[in-house]
């Protein structure tokens, strides 16, 4: 029976506009390539631009009882209020919930058809993101049921999405902490981000996860007891939960925003060429070990021809974002990828080139000098001068001739000519120098090595 | 209606429903004061009722309303005993059994005006526990009974006054309630209508306590076996039809026996007051 009744709601609610209404916010589109996770944290950001429209479209609903005079006859009817509520509660939830789905099939559907990642990882984000999406639709149904006036349902959109709008950048930028970042706390808020993180190898820590969903459940609860029970005792009880949710999910959540994310060891466990010289790009980047096969061996072709100890495979590492590389191995050049939205490098060949054979096949020391000084601009300068002289070309201008970090071309020309100048055999043994000094980091100028008088 | 008829003969029928009345009066009430609001709408009233139709008449103001929620369990007795089905209404009472099995047109009858009439009366059929096994069966019947058959899955807001105020019925007698209380139920119906609602009342009144409350003293006069006049909360009548039609002698303001009998009655009872 309580299936009938639920379906008589569903019918004659506007669970059907609540479902149409947000799906332009539940489907994402974009950078299907990159994989699921990245769909269901962008999701996740795009879901909470709906919450008014939730909210609002359950309080509509919730004004239904009084707009319509129903609650003299229904104060007289023998079934416990709870249970009369719980259909009439759970109509816009399903509403909001069939959107989400729908939303999660899309999602699924894209990265299938463009061959991306389908991490299971995106699994549990979006099981908490369809449990944040009751939020709204909660918190909707208790301000209909207290304030049944015509106007509540699109004040409340409206000031909700604008606070949205205003509140939420403010959040971003006047809320970071001593490390820079967003604190954790943010994350009570139900949408994820935080700018440069790695989505398409990244999970979301399981602290994360519970965290939000105590937070999640104690409001959810909170709005239906409210909205199911009239006692001055339920709006007590309520407030409890509230506190109670909000208690045990803070000491959960991370310190710092940016601890909600860890790298997913499947996403970015290696991927490898069948055949000799060996490449490797990371699962979740699979689609661009075709973009990476040539121009790896190409690399590796040249540093075989040109140096001693050459290495012998290319292999992709995870972006640590901030974090120091790993340091180099002699055997193997490390790269960096950042596949487009199709999972592919689109970068021309001879560009992926250049970036393997920077600093003679290295990734960079953690010690080098700080960004922007022009100590760094000379150990860039060697790194180019590397690259420049295994190609036998004269270094190219900078990409961007703006970043103070990146050397000018008046600087590198004259360093790749002054290394030019001495003989061949002093050339290589300078470059191995300089590719010795890059795989076990002295603090020393990398500049010199290359170029300096003996 | 036919087909209604068939279908209430066949229908499963609860040991609740067969189990000897344990008690004289389906209401009993004394001394009985009810608050509308500051007012003290109800104030004194003796009253016992039993199976039967039972109209209630009185002027404006008089607390037929008042009574009657107080009957429907909507407000709380301000002092005196009131007892239902032989409980007495009182903190420790457990509403909900008595709440099945009373059925109630509240005065301004209130409805989801989305829902077709069939998933109205099935609404409330599921909120006043019938067992839902018979759910189904229940609301067919009542709906058949007031004449709703062929517009049963219209929604409610396409339906006329009259068509609601049947829809109304509908609902207060789908739970076969034992205390059934009409508030104005035949405003709206048409003469036609009214004649029907008249031979449902009679053949409800066989089983069920039926109180309604009323303008019209000819609704009273054709179909009630009993009649309560109100006046300032109190009751200052209780006889059948034909008393009232007797106390109005031949030449008293009114049009009907029953008319002249109801100011007579109620010139008497003001005139007492003084």
């Amino acid at each position: 029976m309580i299936g009938r009744i639920l379906r008589i709601e569903l019918r004659r609610s506007n669970a059907r506009w609540m479902a149409l209404l947000l799906l332009p916010a539940a489907v994402t589109y974009g950078e299907a390539g990159r994989g699921l996770t990245v769909l269901a944290l962008d999701q996740r950001q795009s879901l909470v631009a709906a919450f008014p429209l939730a909210m609002g479209l359950a309080a509509w609903h919730a004004r239904r009882e009084r707009r319509s005079r129903m609650d003299e006859l229904l104060a007289t009817t023998a079934r416990p209020r709870w249970q009369r509520m719980l259909p009439a509660a759970a109509a816009p939830a399903i509403g909001a919930l069939t959107a989400y789905l729908v939303g999660i099939a899309v999602a699924f559907g894209l990265v299938l058809a463009a061959g991306g990642y389908l991490s299971a990882l995106a699994a549990p984000i979006f099981a908490v993101g369809a449990l944040g999406l009751l939020v709204p639709v909660a918190l909707g149904l208790v301000l209909g049921r207290w304030l049944p006036f015509i106007l509540v349902p699109p004040v409340v959109v409206i000031v909700f999405f604008l606070f949205l709008f205003f509140g939420d950048t403010e959040a971003y930028t006047e809320g970071p902490d001593a490390s820079g970042e967003p604190p954790g706390r943010l994350l009570l808020w139900i949408a994820l981000q935080v700018a440069g993180t790695p989505f398409d190898l990244a999970g979301v820590t399981a602290r994360t996860h519970l965290g939000q969903v105590l937070w999640v459940v104690a409001l959810v609860a909170a709005g239906l007891i409210v909205f199911a029970s009239a006692s001055r005792r339920a709006r007590a009880t309520s407030i409890l939960v509230v506190a109670l949710g909000a208690a045990a999910a803070l000491p959960v959540l991370p310190d710092r925003y940016a601890d909600a994310y860890y790298l997913d060891p499947d996403a970015t466990e290696p991927v490898c060429t069948a055949d000799a010289p060996q490449v490797c790009v990371l699962r979740a980047h699979r689609r661009a070990l075709t973009d990476l096969r040539q121009p790896a061996r190409d690399a590796l072709a040249i540093l075989a021809a040109k140096l001693p100890n050459a290495p012998t495979s290319v292999v992709e590492i995870p972006d640590p974002y901030g974090a120091p590389l790993p340091p180099a191995r002699a055997e193997s050049v490390y790269i960096v990828l950042w596949p487009g939205g199709d999972g592919r490098d689109t970068r021309p060949a001879a560009d992926i080139t250049w970036t393997l054979l920077a600093g003679a096949g290295t990734t960079g020391c953690a010690n080098a000098p700080a960004f922007g000084t022009p100590e760094r601009r000379r150990y860039e300068t060697a790194r180019i001068v590397a690259a420049a002289w295994l190609l036998d070309q004269e270094p190219p201008a900078p990409a961007n001739p703006d970043n103070p970090a990146l050397p000018r071309r008046d600087e590198t020309l004259p360093a790749y000519q002054a290394l030019r100048a001495w003989p061949p055999d002093e050339q290589r043994a300078r470059v191995a120098a300089l590719r010795e000094a890059e795989l076990t980091c002295p603090d020393t100028d990398r500049l010199d090595i290359l170029i300096a008088p003996r | 209606m036919e087909a209604g008829r068939d279908e209430q003969m066949v229908r499963v029928v609860g040991a609740d429903e067969t189990a000897p009345a344990t008690y004289a009066w389906s209401v009993y009430a004394e001394g009985l004061r009810v608050r509308a609001g500051r007012r003290m709408a109800v104030d004194g009233l003796d009253l016992a009722l039993g199976t039967g139709v039972h109209g209630l008449l009185g002027p404006n103001g008089a607390g037929k309303t008042t009574l009657v929620r107080a009957l429907a369990t909507v407000l709380r007795p301000a002092g005196g005993r009131l007892s239902l089905l032989g409980e007495a209404v009182n903190g420790r009472l457990d509403l909900r059994r008595l709440r099945r099995q009373i059925g109630y047109l509240p005065q301004e009858f209130g409805y989801y005006r989305r829902f077709t009439i069939r998933e109205f009366v099935e609404y409330i059929a599921w909120l006043k526990e019938v067992p839902p096994a018979e759910i189904a069966d229940a609301v067919q019947r009542a709906i058949d009974r007031v004449g709703l058959t062929d517009r049963a899955d219209h929604r409610m807001k396409t339906l006329s006054g009259g068509m609601v105020r049947r829809a109304g019925i509908a609902q207060a007698i789908v739970n076969d309630p034992r205390i059934l209380l009409l508030d104005e139920p035949t405003a709206g119906l048409d003469p036609d209508q009214r004649m029907e609602f008249r031979a449902l009342l009679r053949e409800l009144a066989a089983d069920t306590c039926v109180l309604i409350a009323t303008h019209l003293v000819e609704d009273v006069a054709a179909a009630c076996t009993d009649v309560l006049l109100m006046d300032a909360g109190t009751l200052v009548f209780q006889g059948v039809p034909a008393d009232l039609a007797a106390a109005g002698g031949e030449h008293g303001p009114g049009d009907s026996p029953t008319e002249r009998g109801y100011s007579e009655i109620m010139r008497r009872h003001r005139e007492g007051a003084r």
